[in-house]
């Protein structure tokens, strides 16, 4: 058991991150073919996977509708969708009867269109009000740091409008050109260009080589954490 | 009056000619056929392409564009498959397979597909029609000319050249790349050798993991349920294996409270793992009693309906502790920022750069890309994995050494435009 459960696992780990990592560097055949292969059998496999995913929707609405769990009217309601959805797009499309299938005029397409993207780009708005009170709470002048970061936000805020352009040529026309260094968009171009390029490149270099790092753990099967156990 | 009006037409015209550059500027060159075609097989590759390449002409005109013909047999019919303008596409533009010469900015080179066999692919949908499509067996011997066009008039050279693209053993235009990855994998590994014999290495503070404890310890005060994401993508990424490696910890912590942990997933793979990784652990914390599949569950595939479940789920539930770890993408700040009005402790990390801000700003601890990746190695405290990241470290101060010189080398190289050394430097660095 402990083969099957342990050993057989970190040797298939072993074997295709070592063919993968060399199907990176080989271009001829057997490698070329076993990097689009193994995508492939993931995607098969992640798709089949699907099953379980259904399996455990139903049995945790279903028990929240059983016991009668605070909002479990929104449970029958996802029953009523998914059995709706399900029906409409798995029967076939055809001529004589267009509304069946995944086709565009089909049920399945309108509640797609209209039913899963609107209230998926409802959701999405929201990030909008969500990031106004992330950035109340982030502006809030207790510290240097925090001081630094509102002058530096309201620089780029004010620099990458209109208006901020219309400030500059103002304050460039009345106090002179030889701080145009100081426009609000020359500020703004510098502090996108230089300060938060250079903090986003360590953060990418420190990623690529954790990356390095945590990959050769996971092919030698030092870290096996992900397969339970210690 | 009259001569004013002469004078004022003679000054538009001279300002017409010197304004203009295509008067006064230059006379017309006239058009040739290019000559010298030649066709290789393109380095490095899978076969699936060749390398026309042709000596620059002189006169060479920016105004020309040379015309690529293609035919599968050298007396067919040869059609029009590329334009390109003639002052792109030199040798010189492609070191990783002519070199540094100075001669590779005299000829020009391009890539250009072959003409495939192919064969035919039925596919037969359940209840709906056959459908065929076609699907590529090999690459068939390819015939090219050349010809050249100045937008009026085209010329079609003679010349018929022919290939075959043949399949590559290595990618040599990946070399750099693998040279320096051999380097890093040599001080990791170097220095998994080494804390396997001196195991008390010194591993600085991540106060976002050390603060799992102290969360733990709130839900299981609060009476509160504990809420783990794994974030937006599936088990195929190393940040959810990443995730699921630290869910292993806080998964035996909370078996060992006695409290409650919640594990909404976006990905059946990833869920059946993540109940597999809180099985093992609370069998190894000596609860398996306690254990609870249900309370890791697939709530949706889709972006924006898995976040809204699992807001729905802080706000129902309201657990005292919400760990988001893994990649994350728009969905971070709505899951943070609910979570946050929810008053429950958070523990965020992500190695999704444009995501970081948005943690830091709405939970208590943030893990900052590299750290995610860590802090399993941090939690385990097993001498081969804090080894790896004292290798990590290594490699960090290395690459550092590395921008240092490259920097100072490629500075020294604009003052020095025809010394080689500067521009093989650089080229190394440079990512295909």
């Amino acid at each position: 058991m402990s083969f099957f459960k342990r050993r057989l696992p970190l040797l298939i780990v072993l074997f295709t991150g070592i063919v993968m990592m060399i199907s990176y560097y080989v271009p001829h055949k057997p490698f070329s073919q076993f990097w689009d292969g193994a995508n492939k059998w993931y995607m098969l496999i992640a798709g089949f996977t699907m099953v379980l995913g259904v399996v455990s929707l139903v049995r945790n609405h279903y028990r929240k509708i059983r016991q009668g769990k605070q909002g479990f009217g929104y449970s029958i309601v996802m029953f009523i969708a998914m059995i709706v959805t399900a029906v409409f797009g798995v029967i076939p499309h055809s001529e004589s009867s267009p509304i069946w299938g995944n086709r565009s005029g089909s049920v399945f397409m309108w509640i797609f269109d209209y039913i899963n993207t609107a209230a998926a780009g409802t959701v999405y708005s929201l990030l909008a009000f969500y990031i106004a009170s992330a950035a109340y709470r982030a502006f809030r002048v207790r510290t240097l740091d925090a001081t630094i970061m509102l002058i530096t936000a309201l620089i780029v805020m004010i620099g990458r409008v209109p208006y901020g352009e219309m400030f500059s040529d103002f304050l460039t026309n009345s106090i002179g050109k030889g701080l145009v260094f100081l426009r609000l968009d020359n500020l703004t171009s510098f502090f996108l260009n230089y300060p938060v390029v250079a903090t986003r490149r360590a953060i990418t270099l420190g990623l690529g080589l954790a990356t390095i790092s945590t990959s050769l753990r996971v092919i030698l099967g030092i870290e096996k954490t992900y397969m339970g156990g210690d | 009056m009259k001569q004013w009006k002469f004078l004022s037409l003679a000054l538009f015209i001279s300002m017409f000619v010197m304004i203009y550059p295509g008067i006064g500027a230059q006379t017309p060159v006239e058009l040739k056929i290019p000559t010298g075609l030649e066709v290789i097989d393109t380095p490095s590759d899978s076969g699936e392409s060749l390398l026309l390449k042709w000596p620059k002409m002189e006169n060479e005109s920016i105004q020309w564009s040379y015309v690529i013909y293609r035919s599968s047999s050298p007396d067919g019919e040869f059609k029009e498959v590329e334009k390109i303008e003639s002052s792109k596409e030199y040798g010189s533009d492609n070191p990783q397979w002519f070199g540094f010469d100075k001669e590779n900015a005299n000829f020009h080179v391009y890539k250009v597909s072959p003409v495939w066999e192919m064969r035919d692919l039925v596919l037969r949908s359940w209840g709906g029609k056959e459908q065929t499509t076609q699907e590529r067996v090999e690459p068939l011997k390819t015939y090219y000319k050349i010809g050249v066009t100045d937008g009026e008039q085209t010329l079609i050279g003679k010349e018929v050249v022919s290939g075959i693209p043949k399949e590559n053993w290595y990618r040599r235009d990946r070399f750099n790349g693998n040279i320096i990855l051999i380097i890093l994998f040599a001080i990791v590994i170097t220095f998994i050798l080494h804390a396997q014999r001196n195991p008390n290495l010194f591993l600085r503070k991540i106060p976002g993991i050390d603060a799992v404890d102290e969360a733990v310890g709130r839900a299981t005060e609060m009476g509160k349920p504990i809420l783990y994401s794994t974030g937006y993508y599936d088990i195929s990424e190393l940040s959810t294996i990443c995730s699921v490696n630290i869910l292993a910890h806080v998964a035996k912590k909370v078996a060992q409270y006695d409290s409650r942990l919640i594990v909404p997933c976006k990905y059946p793979v990833a869920m059946t793992v993540c109940q597999e990784v809180v099985r093992e652990a609370y069998i190894n914390a000596g609860r398996p009693d306690a254990f609870n599949a249900s309370d890791i569950f697939f709530i949706a595939g889709e972006q924006f309906s898995y976040t809204i479940g699992v807001d729905s789920i802080m706000v129902r539930e309201k657990p005292a502790a919400n760990f988001f770890l893994g990649t994350f993408a728009a969905e971070a700040l709505i899951l943070a920022e609910t979570g946050a009005t929810t008053g429950a402790i958070q523990i965020a990390g992500t190695d999704s750069n444009y995501q970081i801000p948005f943690f830091i700003v709405a939970c208590d601890y943030c893990l900052i890309s590299e750290e995610l990746y860590a802090a399993s190695a941090y939690l385990a405290r097993n001498p081969q994995l804090i080894g790896s990241l004292k290798g990590q470290d290594a490699g960090k101060m290395l690459l550092f050494f590395a921008l240092i010189v490259g920097t100072l080398m490629v500075t020294i190289g604009v003052f020095f435009p025809d010394a080689e050394i500067f521009n093989i430097i650089k080229q190394f660095f440079t990512v295909r």
